[in-house]
């Protein structure tokens, strides 16, 4: 215990390392993802079409009300079940995040749309732009930049929820910490500490980063 | 698939839902305890205090819940220190969630103008007192709305709790899943049971934002 030597060495750092690695991929993914269907869920939401309204206020409202951990394991042991498919952890991992996280965003993204003043709207639509112009090309433009501090709030939570997978074995950085105390001397505390000192720096570092980019856009 | 899974485990769900409903209310009264506490440390006239409290604050709310959640239950027995996976459960969500009620209760003594702590105090009252018996009072309702989302979430987050073998609703649908091999009628009674509490409380929420919007 008094030589830190058996944690702070080469191999076992570099292996934590790559758990932060899967973390962040992860984490990435399931933003790009939870970006582009959270944006497309939020139109589907406001749409004038009744159906497509009804499906993506179901979907939004369901999936917000259930614990995102549910979401990841319906996805490893329940989806390959309906779709027939073998999933292999990182990806039944990635599609449980992204499809929860798009609920979230979309509900940001739509409360962004709603803000924009009306007349900014009519006056591209003044200036020949059609509907889905003035969507692509004025709105959502000014409403992405206001709800940067939402999202990026969602994201520190995202990246918080990617500890969720180590429960369907994906070895990412809380899995491999788990992976690093069951060997000799079974030392967990220091393990945990180490973890979520690095867990604390890449969130409270993406929240510093939301809270300037707040400073700066508002 | 087989549905009859569901019928046959029923009763073990409703038993699981229960034991949800305790630990989410045991550790809303724990974060409630411990987060007016930290939020009027964070607001007090001693930088110290309010470092700690701010520290406090942002080293839960960064830490993965799971993460803080498998230190009590795997780490501490290492220190001598044991506790039941239910205990462990509570004590982890309640101090975790404590961190968010801090933040909501803070945020809402900050919309509590300046002057009505200060009259309390030129009126001869202790700055506890004036903060107990002005401050506090006002903020309350403006920090009604952002705490109702904060415990949404805590009942969400409770789930977390199946992963240190407590048989709350996800703890039973994963035990009898992994014995049936029926994981999908299991886990979409689990969403059920959960949907059966959060989609009330949302709703409850959706009113009280909107009887203290102002």
């Amino acid at each position: 215990m008094s030589d830190p030597s058996w944690l702070f060495n080469r191999p076992t750092l570099t292996f934590l390392a790559g758990g932060l690695g899967v973390t962040l991929e992860l984490a990435a993914i399931a933003i790009a993802i939870s970006f582009a269907c959270g944006v497309l869920l939020a139109l589907a939401r406001l749409s004038r079409v009744a159906a497509l309204r009804i499906v993506a206020t179901v979907y939004i409202e369901g999936m917000r009300a259930l614990p995102v951990l549910l979401v990841i394991l319906f996805s490893y042991f329940g989806l390959p079940r309906l779709i027939g498919i073998r999933l292999d952890p990182f990806t039944a991992g990635a599609i449980a995040m992204s499809a929860f996280t798009s609920a979230l965003v979309a509900e940001i993204v739509r409360a962004g749309i709603l803000a924009v003043p009306k007349g900014v709207v009519e006056a591209a639509q003044a200036q020949g732009f059609s509907g889905a112009q003035a969507m692509r090309l004025v709105t959502l433009p000014i409403a992405i930049r206001r709800m940067m501090p939402a999202l990026i709030a969602q994201f520190v939570t995202l990246l918080k929820d990617t500890s969720l997978t180590a429960v369907i074995g994906i070895l990412e950085l809380t899995r491999r910490g788990q992976l690093v105390y069951a060997q000799p001397p079974f030392q967990p505390i220091p393990v945990y500490a180490l973890i979520a000192a690095i867990y604390f720096v890449a969130n409270f570092g993406l929240g510093q980063a939301g809270r300037a980019l707040e400073a700066r856009t508002a | 698939m087989d549905w009859s899974v569901l019928a046959d485990n029923a009763a073990l769900l409703a038993h699981g839902l229960l034991i949800t409903l305790e630990v989410s209310a045991l550790a809303f009264v724990l974060s409630c305890a411990l987060g007016v506490i930290v939020a009027t440390l964070r607001v007090a006239p001693h930088a110290a205090l309010r470092g700690v409290a701010a520290a406090y604050v942002e080293v839960l709310r960064n830490i993965p819940l799971l993460v803080q959640l498998f230190f009590l239950y795997f780490a501490l027995p290492s220190a001598g220190i044991r506790l039941d996976a239910f205990a462990c459960g509570v004590l982890a969500l309640g101090v975790y969630t404590s961190a968010f009620v801090a933040e909501a209760i803070r945020s809402g003594i900050a919309a509590v103008p300046r002057g009505q702590l200060e009259a309390g105090l030129s009126g001869g009252m202790t700055y506890l007192a004036a903060m107990r018996l002005i401050v506090l009072p006002q903020a309350v309702a403006k920090t009604i709305p952002p705490l109702g989302n904060t415990t949404l979430n805590l009942i969400k987050n409770s789930s977390l709790v199946s992963t240190i073998s407590v048989l709350d609703i996800l703890g039973t649908a994963q035990l009898v899943g992994g014995r049936t091999f029926e994981y999908v009628p299991m886990f979409v009674g689990a969403g059920i049971c959960y949907l059966i509490v959060t989609v009330p409380s949302a709703l409850g929420v959706n009113v009280l934002e909107k009887r203290f919007a102002r």
